[in-house]
């Protein structure tokens, strides 16, 4: 395949493209960008989610409610203050933050460059997304599985027009671009131009995007390979049982447990030995539901089904197993400690405890999130000890795939802006 | 006197299907029970799924175990004294396969494998001139490798043997000619070996004009090529089925219709697939096919692309007779094939590869 650009401010579908055209394109874009006020970039957004409301389009993409409810204005100034020190108008000129003698403003950083994955598409739509927020603009390299999503949502910009800002004309801060993996070349060549460089991606994705050369003032924003798990204290089962299930049931299911904020392994704290054991039976019957009814399974893959069928006869043998009659969900129980292989596409281990803390030497920079189902008051006693070393969030069991800011421990507005000062009057 | 001998008695082609399908299942009923009363993962596996052992039952409903067991567990249906030799399966994924065998279960694969070659190699012995190395085929305190273990399994069809590679697996030309050369006059010859040694000897001679003299100046039609051991590792420099076959023909002197790709599994082994003239592996007596949906597992009808099960009696040493493996493969007919042999006939479409990175991994590879 040769290295194809998809978007343009428009789809569109040019090999061989000339890459120091668009980059100068983009680079011209940055003064639009810069003079754009952060109300007016706030409101544009907002109006993209009622568009995407009115069209249907919300409807078709469940992963778009993450979104939606991300850059409804209520939601997205108040996380746009929060990660810019309280005062998003920072992005306009220069503000007063309460320092006593400096007054602050959050420059763009400039030229963004993105290497997607195709696992979760509305992942790399918050990258880019909150680069043009920031007043950046965005050369996009699309997973080369799923792009056709990706340039279809971004299409709908121009379909937006608000008092301030016409789509049409905002969109032409992104440029999206199919290239092969192994075409070095082009990679380079987009990292050595970036001026912040974001990467999704597993773990030799991430190392080779590392390994390019890279501008020395360039900042990197990695999402690298993570994993996540659930832990429920025995006060919260007693009581909360059948909605902490049904809500494991779609963090399970969405975007089929491929996303890095998906559970592999829940931590049931028993008041008595079964109760795991039957706790898993119950997700077996809400994944089931949740297949049939809310989030069918999309993934058709011989090479996962034969690991999840080995993987079920493998613990037929030494666990329980639930699962649905073909390789759509699995639920395993089993009372091996420690945390299970992720192995993707709805399958879940289900694993009792006896202290809640016991969890604590699992955590390392590489565990992200912890799902809980956690009275208030265990969460409070417990979980500054268990995230010391590790696990960046600890959302309530039905929202751990859903984005947040911070993510990944990093309020990533923050790092896509620089900050510039100068000194109060005297 | 085997446990099966009843079914290994009968011809392996001879049976149309509505007759083969009752005398198998009679066998595999009487295996189930024993493999029940005697392997406790095999129990555990049947109780799991509610399946009465005692009751009637299709091979379609019969649970079966992923190939991928045997890599796991040490599963056996015998006192482990019994045990005469362990094999291991080529690990192209990393763990092998461990497979226990006793003498029944020996002893049923012998005769099972000898039925069925024969079938396709007549009568008659034939010099078995193997691309390996003599190696290959000792065991070390009782276990063998798979290739070893497919050797020996082969040798009882031989009337003589000879190796012709060295320890490090180069063709030794001196090997090749004596072997050739120093034939008896209408002895009937057949190269055997693992696919991708047989291609290795091709690549790095294929601009020896000795070696090509060799077999030009005994070519005969009488002559064939068996190979065993799948095409992972052709695949994997490219090479498809129908270069393999040009290349071995332009080597060899021999015909592509004489040049036979045999398909079998370390789980089953005795009970083995090549190729009929048509191009189509046809399934013995001694076992029987299912293909398996990928994401259903409800099995398919013929022509439509899906896992391979195969069912047999035969493993009696450990639960071997239900076994799932990952690749692909479709039915093509049953009773049907103008070869004349009767039953369900089928083509291996491939491997299913190693699961795709997904997402997260997708996102470069330089």
């Amino acid at each position: 395949m040769e290295k194809t650009i998809i978007f343009n401010g428009q789809k569109t579908k040019e090999s061989n493209f000339d890459f120091d055209v668009i980059i100068k394109n983009l680079k011209s874009r940055l003064d639009y960008m810069h003079d754009l006020s952060e109300d007016d970039i706030i409101d544009f957004f907002d109006k993209l989610v009622d568009y995407w409301q009115e069209s249907g389009l919300l409807k078709k993409h469940s992963y778009l409610k993450n979104l939606s409810e991300f850059f409804d204005k209520g939601n997205f100034s108040e996380k746009l203050n929060i990660a810019l020190h309280n005062n998003y108008k920072a992005l306009d000129g220069f503000v007063d933050l309460g320092d006593k003698g400096l007054l602050f403003h959050a420059q763009p950083r400039g030229l963004t460059c993105h290497w997607l994955a195709g696992n979760v598409p509305v992942l790399g739509l918050f990258s880019i997304f909150f680069c043009l927020a920031t007043k950046n603009v965005c050369l996009v390299k699309a997973p080369l599985r799923g792009f056709e999503e990706l340039t279809g949502l971004l299409e709908t910009l121009n379909e937006v027009k608000t008092e301030k800002i016409d789509g049409r004309d905002f969109s032409k801060s992104i440029a999206v671009l199919l290239i092969e993996n192994n075409d070095k070349e082009s990679h380079e060549k987009l990292s050595a131009i970036a001026d912040v460089r974001i990467a999704w991606g597993g773990l030799d994705a991430v190392n080779a995007i590392i390994g390019l050369k890279k501008n020395l003032f360039c900042e990197d924003i990695i999402f690298g390979p993570k994993y996540s798990y659930v832990l429920i204290d025995k006060e919260s089962l007693e009581k909360n049982q059948k909605n902490l299930v049904q809500r494991l049931a779609v963090d399970v299911s969405v975007f089929d447990q491929y996303a890095c904020s998906s559970p592999h392994t829940v931590f049931i704290q028993e008041a008595e030995p079964g109760q795991a054991e039957n706790f898993a039976k119950e997700l077996a019957s809400q994944l089931e539901l949740v297949n049939r009814v809310l989030l069918p399974k999309i993934e058709k893959d011989p090479a996962k089904s034969a690991e999840i069928i080995s993987m079920r006869a493998e613990y037929e043998l030494k666990g329980k197993v639930f699962n649905s009659p073909g390789t759509e969900w699995t639920v395993i129980y089993t009372k091996e400690s420690g945390l299970a292989k992720g192995c993707g596409s709805r399958v879940i281990f289900v694993k009792p405890i006896k202290d809640l803390k016991s969890i604590r030497d699992y955590n390392n920079r590489q565990k992200q999130t912890l799902g809980t189902g956690l009275t208030q008051e265990n969460k409070l006693k417990y979980l500054d000890s268990i995230t010391q070393k590790g696990i960046d969030r600890c959302p309530n069991l039905g929202y751990m795939t859903f984005y947040e800011s911070p993510w990944d421990g990093m309020f990533v507005l923050d790092r896509l802006i620089r900050w510039v000062t100068t000194h109060k009057d005297i | 006197m085997t446990a099966y001998s009843s079914i290994l008695e009968k011809e392996p082609f001879s049976a149309v299907q509505s007759k083969k399908g009752k005398l198998l299942l009679t066998e595999i009923k009487k295996s189930v029970l024993h493999h029940y009363k005697n392997c406790p993962e095999f129990k555990a596996l049947l109780d799991n799924r509610d399946f009465n052992v005692q009751k009637d039952f299709n091979l379609e409903d019969f649970p079966y175990f992923p190939a991928s067991i045997f890599k796991k567990f040490d599963l056996l249906s015998v006192p482990k004294g019994q045990i005469i030799k362990t094999l291991y399966s080529s690990s192209t994924s990393g763990q092998p396969s461990k497979i226990m065998i006793d003498k029944i279960t020996s002893d049923n694969q012998i005769l099972a494998l000898n039925k069925i070659m024969m079938n396709f190699l007549g009568k008659q012995r034939r010099h078995f001139i193997i691309f390996d190395t003599e190696e290959t085929i000792e065991s070390s305190q009782g276990e063998l490798s798979s290739r070893g273990t497919a050797i020996r399994g082969m040798l009882s069809l031989a009337r003589k043997i000879s190796f012709v590679l060295d320890k490090d697996l180069n063709l030794n030309a001196e090997k090749l000619k004596v072997a050739l050369f120093g034939k008896e006059e209408n002895e009937k010859v057949c190269f055997f070996g693992f696919s991708w040694l047989f291609y290795n000897v091709y690549l790095k001679n294929k601009e020896n004009k000795e070696v090509f003299n060799f077999f030009k100046k005994t070519s005969s039609r009488d002559n064939i090529i068996l190979h065993i051991g799948g095409w992972k590792k052709l695949r994997d420099i490219n090479v498809s089925k129908e270069d393999f076959n040009n290349n071995l023909e332009e080597m060899f002197f021999i015909d592509k219709g004489k040049i036979t790709d045999v398909y079998g599994m370390t789980e089953q082994l005795g009970t083995v697939y090549p190729d009929c003239e048509y191009g189509y592996k046809h399934m013995p007596l001694y076992s029987e096919i299912i293909i398996r949906d990928t994401n259903t597992l409800k099995p398919l009808p013929p022509r439509q692309v899906g896992f391979i099960q195969f069912l047999s009696p035969l493993p009696h040493s450990y639960p071997g007779i239900s076994v799932l493996s990952d690749d692909l493969g479709k039915i093509i007919g049953i009773d049907d094939c103008k070869c004349g042999r009767m039953g369900k006939y089928f083509v291996f479409e491939k491997r299913s590869e190693k699961a795709e990175m997904k997402g997260c991994g997708d996102a470069l590879n330089i």
